[in-house]
């Protein structure tokens, strides 16, 4: 089978991913693959991660994956929750707190791109406790209600407060029960 | 389940498949920067959000702090799969939460705060993932689970940012490297983003003929795609083992038996035995056993013998530590015992 990409030299890379259900194939030669950054294994994968490619210049050290030549070297960024720079991440390939993320994000990004399989998480999202949001809805509702009993009291509007007092009263209620638990 | 008790899957091909979930808490740095007492305060709160809230679990799970435990209790523990070396090794509050079954095993502090590892025999990646996944959605009811919409679940090496999720399978492929073949795929399987180890993981050399295979990347494709691929490719990975092994076995039937009889003489008659040598000789009798060579004895039981075999688990068996010497008597003797023999007088 030739390449699909140069349609010279015979396909010896196979690739078939599914993404979102459809099942994708792709057939290149040595050269395209390596060509659109598809790495022959794993090794030369973490080489080019944590070392240093072809000239001489950590993947680190440019922005967007474009090599920085003539550009002033950019700052060491620090991540202002743990306190690790930028550079102690590229040399020890370990990321110092969750936040690091956030301070470093543009970086990481060309990191992504080049290690992983996108820049964008597409899997199961954290499960937010059914319980907890059961409760800030009520406790958000509760603070609405407030506001307009208070209104109502300051509007002399006396019947509606009652009720609007009886409403609060219904919603606390399954609140305080299930705190126990 | 327990992947070296029942039978799997697969089983012929594939020993155990294992998900690996890596979860970390927002309010600490990661474990490689923690001191003591966060280490000592983030194990606590996960510890307590997974046993604290459901009294059957606490029934179902056993702690171990990994401090308190000596040498051999701790490579026992990696030789069952149930922790990484890297745990074992002497650190900031390392523990583990272990289910009564040992299908599931929570890593604490190791490179993150949380690894979860759920196992089984066999093909069976769903039968994994839905153990893991299920203890996964139990800690996050109860913890700050350090996550973003970009990112997905942070980690601390960006390798396992996304999904967290290394799903893998120990593949026994005597065929494939009989015939020479294995070479090529192991090449070929790196070049389609899975990753070949040996049977212990990272940086280990195959052992018995056993591979690890495993998914590389986490970010960019969900749960279910990544499985999805890796199996397939598996499915893919069993035929082309049957096959080697049926077409060696048709070109060359007698050395084929030679091969696998000798071996099992051996298992049978030897006095002592290093572990290497058990766990290629085990690989023999293994094939002996899918080609109908060998009868009497189950895949589940060969995987159960090499689960309490390594030098580690012996010892402990033994419960007290022993010379390399003593333990290869040892072994021999477990091994007779199983398949048949009796013990040596």
């Amino acid at each position: 089978m030739l390449c699909e990409r140069c349609k010279q030299r015979e396909a010896t890379i196979h690739l078939s991913q599914t993404h979102q259900g459809q099942t994708v194939e792709q057939h290149l030669c040595d050269v395209c693959a390596k060509e659109i950054g598809l790495e022959p294994n794993l090794e030369s994968v973490f080489d080019n991660f944590f070392g240093q490619s072809m000239f001489g210049q950590s993947i680190f050290n440019t922005t967007g994956g474009i090599p920085a030549f003539g550009q002033s070297v950019p700052r060491n960024v620090v991540c202002p929750t743990c306190g690790l720079t930028f550079d102690e991440f590229r040399s020890s390939g370990l990321l110092g707190c969750s936040h690091c993320y956030e301070a470093f994000a543009d970086r990481l990004e060309p990191v992504f791109r080049r290690v992983q399989g996108g820049t964008r998480h597409v899997g199961h999202k954290l499960q937010e406790s059914p319980d907890l949001q059961e409760k800030q809805k009520r406790l958000s509702q509760i603070a609405d209600l407030r506001k307009a009993l208070a209104k109502a009291v300051k509007d002399e509007q006396y019947e509606q407060a009652a009720q609007l007092r009886d409403e609060i009263r219904n919603i606390e209620k399954p609140i305080e029960g299930g705190a126990e638990t | 389940m327990t992947w070296y008790i029942d039978k799997g899957p697969e089983s012929d091909v594939i020993v155990s498949s294992r998900i690996r979930l890596a979860r970390n808490l927002t309010q600490f740095p990661f474990p490689h920067r923690m001191d003591n007492q966060q280490a000592k305060q983030a194990a606590d709160e996960i510890v307590d959000a997974f046993l604290n809230h459901d009294e059957k679990q606490r029934h179902d799970f056993l702690t171990l702090d990994l401090e308190t435990l000596n040498e051999i209790d701790r490579m026992a523990l990696v030789e069952k799969h149930l922790v990484s070396e890297d745990l074992a090794r002497v650190g900031k509050n390392h523990r583990v939460i272990i289910s009564r079954d040992e299908s599931l095993s929570i890593m604490i502090n190791e490179e993150d705060h949380i690894r979860i590892q759920a196992m089984q025999a066999g093909l069976d990646l769903e039968g994994a993932f839905a153990l893991a996944s299920g203890a996964s959605r139990q800690l996050e009811d109860n913890l700050n689970i350090a996550y973003s919409e970009q990112f997905g679940f942070l980690t601390a090496c960006p390798t396992n940012t996304g999904t967290g999720m290394r799903a893998s399978a120990m593949a026994h492929l005597p065929g494939l490297v009989m015939t020479g073949k294995i070479r090529t795929i192991v090449d070929s399987l790196s070049k389609m983003s899975f990753a070949v180890r040996g049977y212990h993981g990272e940086g280990s050399k195959s052992q018995g003929n056993v591979f690890q295979i495993s998914n590389q990347l986490t970010l960019g494709l969900s749960e279910e795609d990544l499985i999805n691929d890796l199996k397939r490719m598996l499915n893919q990975l069993i035929e082309q083992e049957r096959k080697a092994r049926r077409a060696i076995y048709r070109s060359r039937p007698v050395f084929v038996e030679d091969k696998i009889m000798r071996s099992y003489g051996v298992l049978l008659k030897a006095r002592q035995m290093a572990n290497d040598e058990a766990l290629n000789l085990l690989s023999d009798l293994r094939l002996g056993l899918a080609l109908g060579l060998i009868h009497g004895i189950s895949e589940s039981e060969v995987n159960r013998l090499i689960a309490s075999i390594g030098p580690a688990s012996i010892q402990k068996t033994h419960g007290q530590p022993m010379t390399p010497e003593e333990r290869d008597i040892a072994r021999a003797t477990a091994i007779r015992n199983l398949l048949g023999e009796q013990p040596a007088n």
